[in-house]
């Protein structure tokens, strides 16, 4: 139980601080469900069931970017720091552990526009600093106000859940019928695929799809894994720029 | 708009950018979106170009009024308003 306590709270600080987006680049890593399941398993020491479930919830979030404005259609942070401590320490199946996150992954868009409101009373006081010529107070509004703020919101949320719901997952996955908790299995399998959809969407252009049926044929056929594909492309992605580059010189 | 007789060294630009890049999200609201920080970021550069108090409080209200922009790119604009030297407002 105490080790409960110990991980729930360094999940909700976790959360708080990926999504306080404290620089720039590095926290847009921080809050990827694959980064979230390493820390996880770090915390659990069961690292590769909290793995397997980070990777599975990235695919489904892999074509979620925010749109313009920084509004999110779905926070994959809340998620992953909710479905995946749960998941391992009840010892779900990774399908079902997805299904829980999804519903959260929507919470999540709630939860960053309160923050986003509250954030508005820091302008207005920054609106009486300016008057004054007080810098130091519009840093102040500027940066450590919202943080303060943020961890008010974000920490109660991660917390709780993660606190009361290993329990509570515990209770319910003992009580619910095989064939309900199959249907959820089925439903997890699917958003992997839907989250590819959404990305091919996003990034599919006609030119592309050659590009594309080579990468799922050659896994197919030539038994490369994953990781090999990637790595040719990378290399055809470089001698394809340095041809257009000599075609510009020329 | 006078002449300044202050240039910003290399010192004050890289801080001005650090600044923007660390705290570009963490103050977005909905009502100016990124102006908070974008003024913060911008302290640095204020406080060296306007030595008179007047200046510099019509010089942070300027720049509190509203900005957004992806904060990678958006090290371009503060370099463009440094540029302006006297700095006229950028939205």
């Amino acid at each position: 139980m105490d080790n409960i306590l110990l991980i729930a709270v360094l999940m909700g600080v976790y959360y708080w601080f990926c999504r306080l987006r404290f620089g720039y680049t590095f926290s847009s890593m921080l809050l990827q469900p694959v980064v979230i399941g390493v820390f996880v398993g770090v915390l659990t020491g069961k690292m590769s069931e909290a793995m397997v479930i980070g990777a599975q919830l990235q695919l489904v979030y892999l074509g979620v970017t925010s749109t313009p404005g920084g509004n999110v259609p779905n926070d994959p942070a809340l998620a992953g720091c909710i479905a995946i401590p749960i998941g391992v320490l009840s010892g779900m199946k990774p399908e079902v552990a997805i299904a829980l996150a999804v519903p959260f992954g929507v919470m999540g868009v709630f939860v960053d526009q309160l923050r986003r409101t509250t954030n508005t009373f820091w302008v207005h006081r920054a609106d009486k600093y300016a008057e004054e010529g007080n810098t130091k107070g519009i840093f102040t509004c500027a940066y450590v106000l919202p943080a303060i703020a943020g961890f008010i919101i974000r920490f109660p949320i991660v917390f709780v859940i993660n606190y009361f719901g290993v329990t509570l997952a515990e209770t319910i996955l003992a009580v619910i019928p095989e064939w309900l908790l199959h249907s959820f299995e089925i439903m997890g399998g699917i958003l992997p695929a839907l989250g590819f959809a959404i990305t091919l969407t996003v990034i599919g252009k006609k030119e592309l799809i050659p590009f594309f049926i080579i990468g799922f044929f050659m896994v197919q056929f030539l038994n490369v894994s994953v990781i090999g594909v990637a790595i040719f492309a990378v290399c055809v992605t470089l001698v394809m720029s340095l041809f257009e580059r000599k075609g510009e010189v020329a | 708009m006078e002449e300044n007789k202050y240039s910003l060294s290399k010192k004050d630009i890289n801080k001005c950018f650090n600044r923007l890049y660390i705290g570009a999200e963490m103050s977005n609201s909905y009502e100016r979106l990124q102006a908070l920080v974008f003024c913060a970021s911008m302290i640095p550069a204020l406080e060296k170009l306007y030595t008179k108090k007047e200046e510099l409080v019509d010089a942070l209200k300027r720049h509190l009024t509203f900005y957004n922009t992806d904060s990678i790119p958006g090290g371009l604009i503060l370099g463009g308003c440094f540029r302006n030297g006297t700095a006229e407002s950028k939205r």
